[in-house]
């Protein structure tokens, strides 16, 4: 029982729900007892209906304490639409909910004054069931905005976007001495990418990766969890020695390898030390220490000296660079003294990393790695020119391609497979081809035109190759290779949710899936989450598409809506993934599906759309997309989630690229100089793992 | 430095030893060259036969009324779902009637089913475990003399569904394909026990000092990390150690083994989850690790029939097994999903494969099987209402004579844990305990031990 009321009273967001109806229900009972009182005309009733104006409206300060309170824990719990419903709940307590404690001070001072002044009371009541009637409409007001927060049921219209600096988290924020930093284990797209920027992109890479993973909707943040098992350490290995013996090998040794020992069956030190100093810096992203680089000489010298032949000993230095954990893993540090704030900025070498990954999804370049060791990039100044090269430079694009593969999924093409029976057409090079025009696409409009982000869901222009000519019924001229193209206005697809990628992507082996599709609009398009489904789902009725009941995929869905358990998440992803069912598994277009008619209209959040052209314009439209983009590309520039306490950064970042029309460059340049990107707390005052 | 280590000089130690003057002759057959009088130890090492211990899963369950026996004990008659272990009846013991228990912990779908299994927990998140999987406790404890502590496979060729995990974050990944696990073990790297030279790779020797090279940075970046990016380093130096003992051994003449046979290379085949693609690969990958079993290559391995949630489809369907068990109408007559049927009696023959092709290596005086004991499991029973309770789980193989086989046990809606607790003590590990919260035990199950 004592562990009941403490629950109840201890925890804030518990007694925020419990007292919240006082200002609500009990108020407006006040104003009826009073509203009586006063047509009674007893002095008594009056006292009586004025005390509980006082109560209820007094009760309103401990509901807004409480919200306070209870505001960081819920935020984190709350899907994107949550998250803007409960700042919008809190911008209107903040604006109106002064008023009601102001009423119960009103109350009180006419309970005094009538007991000293007869003649006044009937007038005082009516002013206080004014204010009181006031109070109420102020309460109705915040309630009606907090029933929204986790009340999707309730919510008919988008919130509305306005800037409430963000908030500070009251009592309950845990003190924390700044966002961590993250270890980022490479991902095989950096990896490889090291690799070619290195010793170039002739030298092959054979072996597989440890799964990567996914949080926060990201690899890029899943990449800060991951470890290393021996099975995968062993792949790492094998592969660095397969490199480094290609190093060493001609036809690269000539082009690689920057000096000629004396012997080549000895040691040589001198020409093993450049040879450390070549590759050192730019495998570990970072100017070597003396010490570092003579234990690496001196091994060479033993295994060559051991051998016979100096290459031995260089190839142990390739294979011992490429297996060394801070090559595999990204680790971050910051310098020792924080600044005013607590905070501390990060250590030259993190810096030039989450740059130039983040710019380039690469390691630093040379002359990155050259203002690293003069120790010029904690000058601002420095940082903002290196920033400003690096976007200007054409490798901007990998970035680019890099964050959108990420955000689009585009790692499950890895193990993508299709029936041969269903889909005769499907291909690893479709899967392959799909993939890259998506990307192209992307970047052709982001990087090359420098295009607003929201217009990748309507722009008709498309990249195609032969192989795709047949999945989208287009002739393509170009025997080989890709050629622009554009969806003629009016066309069936317009907008990258028409492409073949996502079609493909997000459906089953056989078939299409609306469900899969809306869930990945929900979740990484427009940062809303969907709850998974329960374990006890009740299929009974839900049939296979041979049944002949139920011809389209919207038949069998709306066998979900009929039950109450399946129907709140899949009505957050059906109507939206419906809108796409003119495309099948394969990604090609389809009007009917058994020989019923394909239905593709719905509404996202209250917007009515036609088919998946529309849809693209609705999904444009909607002030979520926007918003969830910035937060993606933050989560993935530092590799974890927003705290609570970089809120006021996210929308400052939210602000920006609205005034810059969505445009993504200004947007990564906002990000690599904002203080969330520049800084850290320190990992020894993390508490806990 | 490296000495030459001749076969010849091998036998003649092992001559010199406990076979010395008892008139036996290079000619003889391996066998009684290489085993000492009882049959049941290396006569080289005089190490008793090595004991294994292997996990072999495969999702979406059973039909629960269609699968279970109704008589517990030998003289069980086999369900309509067993009827295709029927050939392998004697090499194992069912065990029905055990399931994870959640105790208010969510039913994280197609989830908590594998993981509770293995860990001894109900997992209460779908990002953290509450401890390493089964095979990984075992491997600790026994996987430190061979060249790799485990060997994962998935016959689906879905490298990253692998149910072998540290945590979360550690996921070891599977061998796709039967050639990727041929060349993982037989590949380079690969001593064979029985050749008539042994000479130590010179390659070992350089790979070492690159790890020792390697492992001298680890207090430089130990001081720049916070708790848990810490934990994180460690692992991977423990990978990083892992490799360096793999090296030793390969140092070293491995002591002859009579069951070793190198096999040749499977053929490359389509490898996708199209049925009949996953039953090629798996019969593959199960003829390769019965090898590399017999070659003690490892004691500990972990197969992946089919993943939680299986994508497992025929060809020309629209369906995988998965979306079947949610979708496919029960036919009134017969009263269970024919379809996903199907696929459950596949799964049920491809593990009945997988017996047989363990106890088919003759060792010792019995066979690779005899000792070894795989754990057959999947991650729901009732695959449409994902349920947990009651899982579909078998025990093929003896561990070297301490399990019963050919039996079956009901347990009482009683945790899996039971079995983890009963496998390590028979893998030889010293817990009384094992399991979390509503699923701690300190019973194991006595009915199948010897």
């Amino acid at each position: 029982m004592t562990e009941v009321v403490n629950e109840l009273v201890g925890n804030p967001a518990y007694r925020h729900i419990l007292l919240n109806h006082l200002p609500i229900t009990g108020l407006a009972v006040a104003a009826l007892v009073l509203a009586w009182s006063i047509f009674e005309g007893r002095w008594a009733s009056m006292v009586f209906g004025l005390a509980l104006c006082l109560l209820t409206s007094a009760s309103a300060v401990l509901v807004m304490q409480s919200g306070d309170a209870a505001y960081p824990q819920l935020f984190e719990r709350l899907d994107g639409h949550g998250q803007a419903w409960l700042d919008h709940h809190v911008f209107l307590a903040e604006r109106y909910g002064r008023l009601i404690p102001v009423n119960a001070l009103l109350a009180a001072g006419a309970i005094g004054a009538g007991a000293w002044r007869v003649a006044w009371r009937r007038r005082l009541a009516i002013a206080v069931l004014a204010a009181t009637i006031a109070s109420l409409l102020a309460a109705s007001i915040i309630a009606e905005a907090g029933g929204k927060v986790r009340h999707d049921e309730f919510r008919t219209s988008n919130p509305p976007t306005h800037d409430s600096q963000g908030r500070e988290g009251g009592d309950a924020r845990p003190a924390s001495a700044g966002p961590p930093l993250a270890m980022r284990r490479l991902t095989e797209a950096q990896y490889r990418r090291a690799i070619a920027d290195v010793f170039g992109p002739e030298i092959e890479i054979a072996g597989r990766f440890e799964p990567e993973g996914r949080r926060e909707g990201l690899v890029a943040v899943s990449s800060a969890f991951v470890t290393v098992t021996p099975s995968g350490f062993e792949q790492y290995e094998a592969m660095a020695r397969e490199v480094a013996r290609q190093v060493v090998a001609e036809p690269h040794r000539a082009r690689l390898i920057p000096c000629a020992p004396a012997d080549p069956a000895r040691a040589d030190a001198a020409c093993s030390e450049a040879i450390v100093r070549a590759f050192g810096p730019r495998i570990l992203r970072r100017p070597l220490e003396q010490e570092e680089i003579g234990r690496r000489v001196s091994a060479a010298g033993e295994a060559a000296t051991r051998a016979g032949d100096f290459f031995a000993g260089i190839e142990l230095i390739v294979t011992s660079l490429l297996v060394a954990p801070d090559f595999l893993f990204r680790i971050e540090s910051v310098l020792t003294d924080a600044g005013a704030d607590g905070l501390h900025s990060l250590s030259e070498a993190t810096l030039a990393s989450r740059l130039s990954f983040l710019l380039w999804n690469a390691g630093p370049d040379d002359p990155l790695l050259a203002a690293l060791a003069e120790g010029r990039l904690s000058d601002s100044e420095v940082y903002a020119r290196e920033v400003d090269r690096m976007l200007a430079s054409p490798r901007f694009e990998d970035g680019i391609r890099a964050f959108f593969e990420d955000l689009f999924q585009f790692e499950e093409f890895s193990d993508l497979g299709k029936d041969p029976v269903r889909y005769p057409m499907y291909s690893a090079k479709v899967a392959a081809d799909a993939r890259e025009q998506t990307l192209r696409v992307v970047v052709d409009h982001l990087v090359a035109h420098q295009g607003d982000y929201r217009e990748l869901f309507t722009t008709r222009r498309i990249f195609m190759t032969r192989t795709l000519g047949p999945v989208y019924a287009l002739p393509v001229q170009a025997e080989s290779g890709w050629e622009a193209a554009e969806f003629a206005p009016g066309d069936r697809r317009a907008g990258i949710l028409t492409h073949a990628s996502f079609n493909l992507l997000k459906a089953h082996p056989g078939r299409s899936s609306p469900t899969l599709r809306g869930l990945f609009l929900r979740e990484a398009l427009l940062c809303q989450s969907v709850p998974p489904a329960p374990a006890n789902v009740d299929f009974g009725l839900f049939n296979a598409d041979d049944n002949p009941q139920y011809k389209t995929a919207r038949d069998r869905l709306e066998v979900h809506s009929s039950s109450a358990s399946c129907r709140n998440c899949h009505a957050l992803t059906d109507p939206i993934g419906l809108g796409l069912e003119n495309f099948d598994g394969m990604g090609r277009h389809r009007s009917s599906e058994g020989g019923a008619t394909i239905d593709a209209s719905g509404d996202l959040d209250g917007a009515p759309f036609g088919d998946a052209v529309e849809l693209g314009q609705v999904l444009s439209e909607s002030p979520l997309v926007g918003r969830c983009l910035v937060e993606t590309a933050y989560r993935y520039a530092v590799g974890r989630a927003a705290t609570l306490e970089e809120r006021p950064l996210l929308r400052q970042l939210e602000r920006r690229f609205e005034q810059e029309g969505h445009a993504i460059a200004p947007l990564m340049r906002e990000i690599a100089l904002s203080e969330g990107f520049l800084t850290a707390g320190r990992p020894a005052e993390e508490g806990g793992s | 430095m490296s000495r030459r280590i001749t076969r010849r000089r091998l036998l003649e130690r092992t001559l010199r030893g406990s076979l010395a003057g008892t008139g036996f002759a290079l000619g003889l057959p391996y066998l009684e060259v290489f085993l000492n009088e009882n049959g049941d130890a290396l006569a080289a090492t005089g190490a008793p036969l090595p004991r294994r211990f292997g996990t072999w899963f495969y999702g979406c369950g059973m039909n629960p009324h269609r699968w279970n026996p109704e008589q517990e004990g030998a003289d069980f008659a086999l369900t309509p779902e067993l009827m295709p272990i029927e050939r392998v009846r004697q090499h194992v013991s069912v065990l029905s009637g055990f399931g994870v228990v959640l105790a208010g912990e969510t039913n994280h779908v197609h989830r908590t089913g594998v993981i509770g299994t293995l860990t001894g927990g109900a997992p209460a998140t779908t990002t953290e475990n509450d401890g390493p999987t089964l095979d990984l406790l075992i491997s600790d404890a026994i996987g430190g003399s061979t060249r790799f502590r485990s060997l994962e496979m998935a016959a689906h060729g879905i490298a990253k569904d692998s149910y072998s995990r540290r945590n979360e974050n550690a996921i070891q990944p599977a061998e796709p394909t039967a050639v990727d696990l041929y060349m993982r073990v037989f590949g380079s790297g690969f001593t064979d026990p029985n050749a008539a030279e042994f000479e130590p790779d010179p390659q070992a020797i350089l790979r070492r000092s690159v790890l020792s090279l390697v492992a001298e940075d680890r207090a430089r970046l130990d001081a720049q990390l916070g708790q848990a990016d810490r934990a994180r380093l460690d692992a991977y130096y423990t990978a990083l150690r892992q490799l360096e003992r793999q090296l030793e051994l390969q140092l070293s003449a491995p002591p002859p083994l009579e069951a070793c046979r190198v096999p040749q290379s499977p053929e490359a085949g389509p490898v996708s989850q199209e049925i009949e693609n996953v039953v090629r690969n798996h019969e593959a990958m199960a003829r390769v690790l019965a090898l590399a079993l017999a070659c003690d290559q490892t004691r500990v391995f972990n197969v992946v029939f089919s993943a939680g949630a299986s994508g497992l489809h025929t060809a020309g369907s629209s369906d995988t097994h998965h979306t079947l068990t949610h979708e496919e109408a029960k036919d009134p007559k017969l009263g269970y999903q024919p379809e996903a049927t199907r696929f459950v009696m596949r799964s049920m023959e491809a593990w009945a494969t997988f017996v047989e092709i363990l106890a088919s290596v003759p060792e010792g005086d019995g066979t690779l099987l005899d000792h070894t004991v795989v754990l057959c499991h999947s991650e729901t029973s009732d695959a449409n209402s994902h349920s947990v309770t009651g899982l579909p789980i078998m025990l093929a193989g003896t561990a070297g004579g301490r399990i019963r086989n050919g039996i079956h046990v009901r347990g009482a809606g009683e945790t899996t844990a039971r079995v983890g607790l009963t496998l390590q003590q028979v893998m030889g590990l010293n817990v009384a305990k094992w399991g979390f919260k509503a699923n701690e035990t300190s019973r194991p199950i006595s009915e199948i031990l010897v």
